[in-house]
């Protein structure tokens, strides 16, 4: 019999059905994957065992007892443990007193014994083999270490469940491997372990067997070794995929948007292209080449130090994005919930909020006539959203980009800039995103795309601008436009090739 | 660091200018002779030696509730007046700004500037009553003004007791109703050393008046919009009020402007106390019926006098100015005790 | 996503339909109670007189709750009126009017518009807490408004002046239409304006506005000299309700005015807040004094269940 067993599990949120009957079982000292496209159920599963949420209907099974946990302290007690996509460390605290929050060794008087608190996270680090200094406060810790830490702090309490949430996701490669060994030592020491993730190569590397879901629904579990990767990403969206890129040949056009010596110490430096009607311009680079910075200059919302922007052969000065906005540019922002979205308020909001001056009828806002074009968007973007006054919070990561998009789009920009426009979404939606794009440059539109997923660059652009370290280190177009070729760019120290 | 630098000088001139400004409001420092300045509790140390230099001059510390108050002002002012009757006496006026820590501290550092004698108007009556005691343990004279501590500390009193004026006017109230009828009370901040005394002076005059009955006793914390709420409100009930007796002027010009819009006025009895300005005029007017006026100058001067009194090893003893009921009768006479002369 | 609804119990609605009515169910059972312990507090000179009572709390807590919806806070309102009260009162007193009743009411307004613009203009230009920066107009306001009067109340004023405060059309006290109108303008200003949206976006998530092209500066100046004129509109009806401005006026309003503004539902993080929901909230806090006034209830007892209802308001009006 498993070790953990989820049978029947159901949950609903305000009436609308997160997961159904979902049966998963999942044993002492194998890692078990679980994957779906994002709002599939993945982590409100992992979220009912983790004791964060309560089931509505199904039982959960320990060593063959049912449990029912009232809060994460029954699931800890219950040596499950959770590891939560967006870390929660107290930063000013050390690691030490991170790790044991809560149950600090005190000494004879009722004071905190700090010597025993260090030396019982030393072992603790040894016997799992982590090598960070218990006494450093955790806000300088990397993202990959707070990791560490939080698997540290799991095993410290004797966790035989350990339940992983896209740990990958913003770690480097170097630190990944790390992260890797240990989850395997903690494997060999019989423990099960849940990874949820969204990288294909990953999981193949690491997982025993795979889970698949999809809309709330069980779609199987599998051992790793008779699946592929199409045969998975299949079971994920429900169809066979043979080119998620649709990309069509559209003839470019005239010059819309030039930069010419575009220049801001530290960041980036005489920077110089052109954009053209109906392109579709990649921007690759590593992380800190200076892309997100170059695309947020260009759109006002920093200043440079030097260089000129032209639109359509006049030069525009662009202090903030309203003057971005008048000289028709739409940026579409790497981080959506930091500069994309306002979670407090409903969809139809965020949508219509870069518009207004289009309702605007003497000072009033025309509600009647920006309800019909919000709705209108909605249908069109295909945002899965029950009304548009649903917060856009409740939203799954896909359709809130899908809302930033139809933001952007009220105000019929000609050109876009897209950074990361697929980040962190599920390949439902990235299909749909590089339809509209394909669309947009079909309809005489121009687009920017700034992303770090060579597929996606190679896939979609007509032309590529590689950066490296703040110099523009190559403009690759046709058969140029493949991996080697953006690699070797990107990793060029010299800006030699424009 | 252009915005910096002129940061710097804005804030420099700013504290410049707080200097001279300084001199005429708090603490402040006034002295018949052109004396060096030593009003701070920093230039303490020098204190002694300009002190045994000239043996003659005497050094009197003064901390007052709060000076934004205007009894305060008139208490310092009335101080200020006396002093032009002698040459001697340098006296240094401080503001506690209402809080009893702060009035705590100014005692201590007269202590160490070791002043010929202290006039303090407590913040609060039980609060400062250590540190006055630790004054006069130090050999410092110590004459409490208008209001007192608790107990005796070796102070010695001058004022208007409150009880005294509560009496007057709750005895005018009385008379008035021909010593029957319904009367509210409007208090000052509950435990306030004026109002408990006021209250009790209530008290005492009702006790001779069984068929008074208190109907509503409420505190308005001295504000006048928060008493001319209060009276709506009362009015509202429908319960019969035939006069509103208010601990001071501002809440019983709040309760006549409630009882004026109500179109009540023939038909309740409104008095206060303190005899502010606007007071006088409201009963000239013949719109209020009374105030009590405490007089402020006869305070600020007889603290003075005592104060050079005690410093000169004489005798001093408890003084008490009554309270004075003005009514439309004589209530030209008060308008000019109620100011200082120019 | 497929969806399906849940058969929701009809208990659970009402709770839910419950929270979301919080403070107006609260404010409902409050005056059930008082006019069952006093029938005179239903009748409708008791509810002129606490609209009009409550008015003066009501108009600021409108500035305070476009300021709370930017994610802000205007702790300068209580001594802004006062500098407003005593300035425009200085004009128009009978032994000496120095200007026409309409020009020192605008002055007034100015002197009210001049603190909030140079409180935003402060909070946006210095990027300081507006904590801070409205902190520091409360004792500078205050300040001016002791010395401008050397500590006395400014009185005896034009009777025209009053009649903003103590006057009566149709037998409603004005200061209740000047409530009305203000009620009016800033629901219009929030629902059904540019403006209004973007009060709710820079409070929803600063960056992303400005990211969205929203001049988050502008709207922020708005919100502060908004919340001023609001200041000294009240210190100008009170003191012709009191014939009389003293430099002490108004001390403490700005805890009532964010009592009843967060009472209201606004969430002090900003980008949540309704002008009706912050009238209610006004009409409660005014209500208990009222109520408790009139059954005549001991001072002592007055603040202690004061405290009590409020907090029992803010928690039937809490969300999940």
């Amino acid at each position: 019999m498993a070790y953990l067993q989820l049978q029947g599990i159901s949950k609903f949120f305000h009436g609308v059905r997160a997961l159904n009957q979902v049966s998963v079982e999942i044993e002492r000292g194998e890692i078990h994957v679980l994957i779906g496209e994002n709002g599939a159920g993945k982590s409100t599963l992992m979220k009912i065992v983790a004791g964060l949420y309560q089931q509505d209907e199904g039982t959960i099974l320990l060593d063959g007892q049912e449990v029912r946990f009232g809060g994460p302290l029954d699931a800890i007690q219950h040596h499950i443990s959770m590891i939560h996509q967006e870390l929660m460390p107290i930063p000013y605290l050390t690691v030490a007193e991170n790790i044991f929050l809560g149950r600090e060794p005190l000494n004879k008087a009722g004071l905190l014994d700090k010597k025993k608190l260090i030396a019982q996270a030393e072992e603790l680090f040894q016997m799992i083999g982590i090598d960070i200094d218990p006494r450093t406060e955790m806000r300088r810790l990397s993202v990959a270490q707070i990791q560490l830490v939080e698997i540290a702090k799991a095993v410290s309490f004797n966790s035989q469940v350990l339940i992983m949430d896209e740990p990958t996701s913003a770690i480097s490669d170097k630190e990944i491997e790390k992260l890797y060994k240990l989850i395997f030592k903690l494997k060999a020491d019989g423990v099960a372990i849940v990874f949820i993730s969204h990288k294909l190569d990953e999981i193949f590397r690491v997982a025993d067997k795979i889970t698949v879901l999809r809309d709330g629904d069980f779609i199987g579990t599998k051992p790793a070794s008779e699946l592929d990767k199409d045969t998975l990403i299949s079971m994920m969206i429900g169809r066979d995929l043979t080119n998620i890129y649709y990309k069509e040949p559209v003839p470019i056009g005239e010059p819309v948007l030039e930069v010419r010596n575009l220049t801001k110490a530290g960041l980036f430096e005489d920077i110089s292209f052109t954009l053209h009607q109906n392109e579709i311009l990649g921007i690759a680079g590593l992380m800190g080449a200076g892309r997100t910075e170059l695309v947020e200059t260009i759109f006002g919302m920093r200043s440079a130090d030097s260089g000129q922007i032209l639109i359509k052969g006049k030069e525009v000065s662009i202090k903030c994005p309203t003057d971005a906005q008048k000289n028709g540019l739409a940026l579409i922002p790497e981080d959506r919930k930091k500069l994309g979205l306002d979670l407090k308020d409903s969809t139809g909001f965020n949508i219509s909020l870069c518009d207004l001056n289009e309702f605007n009828r003497c000072g009033m806002i025309d509600k009647k006539t920006e309800a019909a074009r919000v709705d209108d968007m909605i249908r069109e973007m295909n945002v899965k959203v029950t009304s548009r006054k649903s917060p856009v919070v409740s939203l799954s990561g896909g359709n809130q980009q899908k809302v930033v998009l139809a933001k952007w789009l009220m105000t019929a920009p000609d050109i876009l800039i897209m950074d990361e426009p697929t980040r962190g979404i599920d390949i439902g939606a990235k299909t749909e995103i590089y339809k509209l794009i394909t669309k947009l440059a079909q309809q005489g539109k121009s687009v920017i795309m700034v992303s770090s997923e060579l597929p996606e660059v190679i896939g979609m652009s007509d032309r590529v601008l590689v950066l490296c370290a703040g110099h523009l280190t190559g403009e690759l177009t046709g058969e140029q436009i493949n991996q080697q070729d953006i690699m070797r760019c990107a990793t060029n120290q010299v800006a030699s090739v424009h | 660091m252009k915005t910096r630098k002129l940061l710097a000088l804005a804030l420099s001139a700013v504290m410049a200018s707080a200097l001279f400004t300084g001199c005429g409001s708090t603490p402040s420092s006034s002295a018949p002779a052109p004396a060096p300045e030593s009003s701070s509790a920093a230039s303490a140390p020098e204190a002694e030696p300009s002190s045994t230099a000239d043996k003659e001059e005497i050094v009197i510390g003064c901390t007052l509730q709060n000076l934004s108050e205007e009894f305060m002002t008139m208490l310092k002012g009335a101080m200020e007046i006396k002093l032009k009757e002698y040459d001697n006496v340098k006296l240094v006026v401080n503001d506690a700004e209402s809080k009893p820590d702060k009035q705590a501290s100014q005692l201590d550092s007269f202590v160490a500037q070791k002043v010929d004698a202290v006039i303090i108007s407590p913040v609060d009556a039980d609060a400062l009553a250590p540190a006055v005691k630790s004054v006069v343990d130090a050999g410092i004279p110590v004459i409490t003004c208008s209001a007192d501590v608790t107990g005796d500390m070796g102070q010695v009193w001058v004022g208007s007791e409150n009880e005294n004026g509560g009496q007057i006017e709750a005895e005018f109230v009385a008379e008035q109703l021909g010593g029957k009828g319904n009367v509210a009370i409007l208090r000052g901040p509950l435990g306030a050393f004026a109002e408990q005394g006021r209250f009790k002076g209530y008290e005492a005059a009702f006790a001779n008046y069984p068929d008074i009955k208190i109907v509503f006793d409420q505190t308005a914390n001295w504000q006048r919009e928060e008493a001319m709420a209060l009276v709506e409100n009362w009015l509202t009930t429908g319960t019969q009020i035939d006069a509103i007796l208010c601990q001071n002027d501002g809440m019983a010009l709040g309760a006549l402007e409630a009882v004026k819009a109500a179109g009540k006025k023939d038909e309740i009895i409104i008095a206060g106390i303190d005899a502010i300005q606007d007071a006088l005029d409201s009963i000239k007017a013949g719109e209020l019926d009374a105030t009590c006026f405490q007089d402020a100058i006869g305070q600020g001067e007889g603290a003075l006098e005592m104060a050079v009194k005690a410093a000169n090893g004489e005798k001093i003893e408890r003084n008490n100015i009554p309270f004075e009921l003005v009514t439309k009768d004589n209530v030209d006479g008060y308008y000019s005790r109620i100011k200082l002369p120019e | 996503m497929a969806t399906k609804q849940l058969a929701a119990s009809p208990v659970k609605k009402v709770a839910g339909n419950l929270s979301k009515y919080g403070i107006y169910i609260a404010f409902v059972v409050m005056c059930v109670f008082f006019s069952i312990f006093n029938p005179l507090f239903l009748t409708p000179g008791n509810i002129i007189n606490i609209v009009r009572q409550v008015s003066f709390n009501a108009i600021l807590a409108m500035g305070m709750t476009m300021v709370i919806i930017t994610g802000g806070i205007d702790l300068s309102v209580g001594s802004v009126l006062a500098l407003a009260a005593v300035i425009t009162a200085s004009f128009v007193k009978t032994a000496n009017p120095l200007l026409p009743v309409p020009v020192a009411l605008l002055i007034g307004l100015l002197i009210g518009a001049a603190c909030g613009l140079f409180n935003g203009y402060v909070i946006t230009k210095g990027k300081l807490a507006p904590f801070i920066v409205t902190m520091v107009m409360m004792t500078m306001a205050r300040g001016a408004a002791q010395l401008f009067t050397k500590g006395r109340p400014v009185t005896g004023l034009l009777e025209s002046f009053d009649f903003l405060g103590a006057g009566f059309i149709l037998r409603i006290p004005v200061p209740i239409y000047i409530l009305a109108l203000v009620v009016i303008i800033s629901h219009f200003i929030l629902s059904c304006t540019k403006t209004g949206r973007y009060i709710y976006a820079v409070g929803g998530n600063e960056q992303a506005a400005a990211a969205s092209g929203i001049k988050v500066r502008r709207v922020k100046l708005v919100v502060y000299t908004f919340s001023g004129v609001m200041s000294a509109l009240v210190g100008i009806i009170l003191t012709a309700r009191l014939n009389s401005a003293s430099p002490v006026l108004g001390n403490g309003y700005e805890l009532d005015a964010i009592a009843a503004t967060v009472i209201g539902g606004a969430s002090m993080d900003g980008g949540k807040g309704k002008v009706i929901g912050t009238l209610v909230g006004a009409l409660i806090i005014g209500t208990i004094s009222n109520g408790l006034d009139i059954l005549n209830v001991s001072a002592y007892w007055q603040q202690i269940i004061k405290g009590i209802i409020i907090l029992v308001a803010v928690l039937l009006d809490k969300k999940d």
